[in-house]
């Protein structure tokens, strides 16, 4: 039952935001890359990442008390996966601190906004700290509580 | 072990009121410390002359009279009755600042420093804006160490001359200040051995370097106190606005202008500051440099307004 309304609520969200952002022309080929992606330069991380890249759904669950952020969920690239961290594309800058419930279609994630790059005018990509994940394939499994009213 | 002794400036000096405490002064043939004047000593003006003329912008207390040095400083901060030249009173405006943020920064307390940044911006504002003072007199008076606390309070004082000659509303100078005063917050997460080190900074260090306006704001962004214009002057005051500067590389008017604001006066306070690798330019020659990145870097508006404020400051 809850992963029906999960798979609702998800496919509902998706529907409903805006998807007008565009991505950088030198990023044309974003969602043929999938798969392993190799750590570069300074970036020193815990965890490989892997390429993962759909639309998705983010939630602003707990916003920076100076930033205000609406409460209808906003739409997202995917970008990159690993055990400890996420990567996304949207339309808004995303500042470090913010947390976040990001939703994909097989589980929804706890996320902290760790760092944020400019793109390309209204597209910014960022890094979060994954502090939970809720798989739907797990017994223990809930919708995000933000969503529990919408999902029904 | 800590020093017995503590450095003060001697810009915080008044005649004719014994300071309380003794003051010592370096004696470069020996290289020690000796007896300068007495506690009950009232200082003359001529002896203020004097020090100026040998280029002694330093002298030296006790650690032990540092609580009696400070309470003197705050009363002459606090005395606008008009008995208190100016110039000590903005000196001692400067080393209440520099002391205090000193202290706080150090107590790693976002709340403590919110707080204490928001009650020296109202003292800054007090000073800067409560009399006729001139921009002569300021840049006579501020600090060229190189240091976070000194850089921050010469940044919190420039803006605000910078935001009063832009015309920004009076209420936005407090909070403005305030945000001058914390924007390099991120660098107390930098080691000395980074920050002052005297040769060229490696890829990694430079980028230690230039992660300090996210870890500042990371530090501060939960704090209910603070704006979002104080919070983007933390977090981007290392902006430019054709999109080259970091941490997100953000252009125009994605940057905050509060940001903006504070890059100009930062870039400026940096230049005429002392580092462990250059020597201080000169206002002209500060001015100079930044008019290179003019419409690169900074806004033109702003950047042609601060340079006027030299420039006339200078022409006085």
């Amino acid at each position: 039952m809850l992963e029906k309304d999960y798979r609702r609520l998800f496919a509902s969200l998706r529907e409903s935001v805006d998807w007008q952002f565009e991505l950088p022309a030198t990023m044309n080929d974003f969602f043929d890359r999938q798969g392993h992606s190799a750590a570069t330069g300074l970036n020193v991380r815990r965890s490989p990442r892997i390429r993962t890249r759909h639309k998705a759904v983010m939630h602003f669950s707990d916003p920076l008390p100076a930033f205000p952020r609406p409460a209808m969920p906003v739409a997202i690239y995917t970008n990159d996966l690993s055990r400890t961290g996420f990567g996304c594309i949207c339309r808004e800058q995303l500042y470090p601190g913010e947390r976040v419930h990001i939703l994909l279609p097989n589980c929804w994630l706890e996320a902290t906004i760790a760092r944020g790059r400019r793109l390309g005018p209204e597209c910014f990509e960022a890094g979060a700290l994954l502090s939970a994940a809720h798989l739907l394939e797990n017994p223990g499994f809930r919708l995000p509580p933000w969503a529990a009213s919408r999902a029904v | 072990m800590t020093p017995p002794y503590v450095m003060i400036s001697a810009a915080a000096l008044r005649v004719g009121q014994p300071l309380g405490v003794d003051l010592y002064l370096h004696d470069l043939s020996t290289n020690q410390l000796g007896l300068y004047k007495q506690a009950d000593y009232a200082l003359h003006a001529s002896d203020l002359e004097q020090l100026r003329v040998e280029g002694k912008r330093h002298l030296y207390i006790h650690r032990e009279a540092q609580d009696r040095y400070h309470e003197y400083l705050r009363l002459l901060v606090s005395d606008d009755s008009g008995d208190t030249p100016l110039a000590a009173r903005v000196g001692a405006m400067d080393e209440v600042v520099r002391e205090t943020l000193r202290e706080c920064f150090a107590s790693d307390d976002p709340n403590r420093i919110v707080n204490t940044a928001g009650t020296l911006a109202q003292m800054v504002l007090r000073v800067l804006d409560g009399s006729d003072f001139t921009t002569a007199e300021l840049l006579q008076v501020v600090q060229h160490d190189y240091s976070t606390f000194t850089q921050s309070a010469n940044v919190a004082y420039f803006a605000t001359l910078l935001a009063k000659a832009l015309g920004l509303p009076s209420a936005d100078l407090g909070p403005i200040i305030a945000g001058a005063l914390l924007h390099d917050i991120g660098q107390q997460e930098i080691s000395d051995a980074i920050l002052c080190k005297p040769g060229r900074l490696d890829d990694y260090e430079l980028h230690l370097v230039r992660q300090h306006p996210l870890n500042g704001f990371r530090k501060l962004c939960r704090h209910d106190a603070l704006l979002d214009g104080q919070l983007m002057m933390v977090y981007q005051h290392h902006e430019k606005i054709d999109g080259s500067g970091y941490p997100v590389g953000c252009v125009g008017d994605e940057i905050h202008p509060w940001a903006r604001l504070c890059a100009v006066v930062d870039t400026f306070a940096a230049l005429i500051s002392i580092r462990p690798y250059r020597g201080p330019r000169t206002h002209e020659r500060a001015l100079q440099i930044m008019e290179f990145d003019c419409g690169l870097a900074f806004e033109p508006e702003m950047f042609q307004c601060w340079k006027k404020i030299i420039e006339d400051c200078s022409r006085a």
